[in-house]
């Protein structure tokens, strides 16, 4: 079983792609969803939700997007203790081979090649949450 | 003696290989997200050309050293149903601004698509943020260029695809 109240961040710059992710997200049954239009905005969300003490627990992010890319926006994470941790997953039309392995080594969970059908997303959502808990449960 | 470089079919822009993974792009794209499907119809140098849609999205083309804009023509009706289809909602036709998000994304996988794949065979494509505007908005390019469009059909109606090269 999923906690519901787990809380996503979308980022995207096109705002029809955060409605596709946030409905196959509220199909899953989260509901906790916040959205960011690039990279910049992302890291502004990650430290203000950080400071309120209602942290992002799982990104979703684009690559291709103005100020900073889906990437740096990954690797900004991997590089900051506050958010190293957290499931990043990339959701993207950059498919190149040299992409994914760059994604790959920055620490990515998960990467999803636009275009998707809503079931592939949902399964990888899923895997990298399911992983995600497994390794919390460990923890604990 | 007139100087200026002509384009032929041998510039890499205008490269069956280019419109190809173009047409690929596009029904990949629709297929995997829509169910819809485009028929294309035989390209042609289009001198003079207006696109009589009513959206359109511009991505840079360059690939060093050549330099091109590569437009997205959607017929509005064809936009309104991509997007409801994509979203699962209906759409308010007199949002322009929703469509305009709509076929910017479109666009992205579009062009994502066939640039994974000229990039394989050789091609070194470098990435694009598109521009979505109303067809009638579309900036003149500017300096001497020639253009070549790719006419398709998706649902009966007529949409383009156009690319734009610098001489």
């Amino acid at each position: 079983m999923f906690n519901t109240n787990t809380k996503f961040l979308v980022v995207d710059d096109f705002a029809t792609m955060r409605k596709i992710v946030k409905k196959v997200l509220d199909e899953l049954g989260f509901k906790n969803v916040v959205e960011a239009v690039d990279g910049k905005s992302a890291l502004e969300q990650l430290n203000d939700c950080a400071l309120r003490n209602d942290p992002i627990q799982f990104v979703i992010s684009d690559w291709n997007m103005p100020n900073l890319t889906g990437i740096d926006l990954l690797k900004a994470c991997k590089a900051d203790q506050k958010f190293s941790a957290i499931p990043f997953m990339l959701v993207t039309a950059e498919s190149e081979q040299s992409q994914i392995i760059e994604a790959a080594k920055a620490g990515v969970s998960e990467y999803v090649i636009k275009p998707f059908n809503a079931a592939t997303l949902k399964l990888k959502i899923e895997k990298v949450y399911n992983k995600q808990s497994a390794l919390a449960k460990k923890a604990a | 003696m007139n100087t200026a470089k002509k384009i032929d079919m041998g510039h890499p822009f205008m490269h069956s290989t280019v419109i190809l993974n173009l047409a690929n792009g596009i029904n990949t794209t629709l297929k995997t997200m829509t169910d819809l499907v485009a028929i294309f119809d035989k390209p042609y140098l289009g001198e003079n050309w207006k696109s009589p849609t009513e959206f359109s999205v511009t991505l840079e083309l360059s690939v060093d050293p050549f330099k091109g804009i590569l437009i997205f023509h959607f017929d509005k009706s064809v936009a309104q149903s991509i997007i409801e289809k994509l979203t699962g909602s209906v759409i308010d036709s007199s949002n322009s601004a929703e469509i305009l998000d709509g076929i910017g994304e479109v666009s992205n996988m579009f062009y994502g698509t066939a640039k994974t794949k000229l990039n394989e065979s050789g091609y070194k494509l470098k990435m694009s943020v598109p521009k979505p505007c109303l067809t009638s908005e579309l900036p003149a390019p500017v300096g001497e260029f020639r253009n070549m469009v790719i006419p398709f059909k998706v649902l009966s109606k007529s949409c383009f695809v156009e690319i734009v090269v610098f001489v």
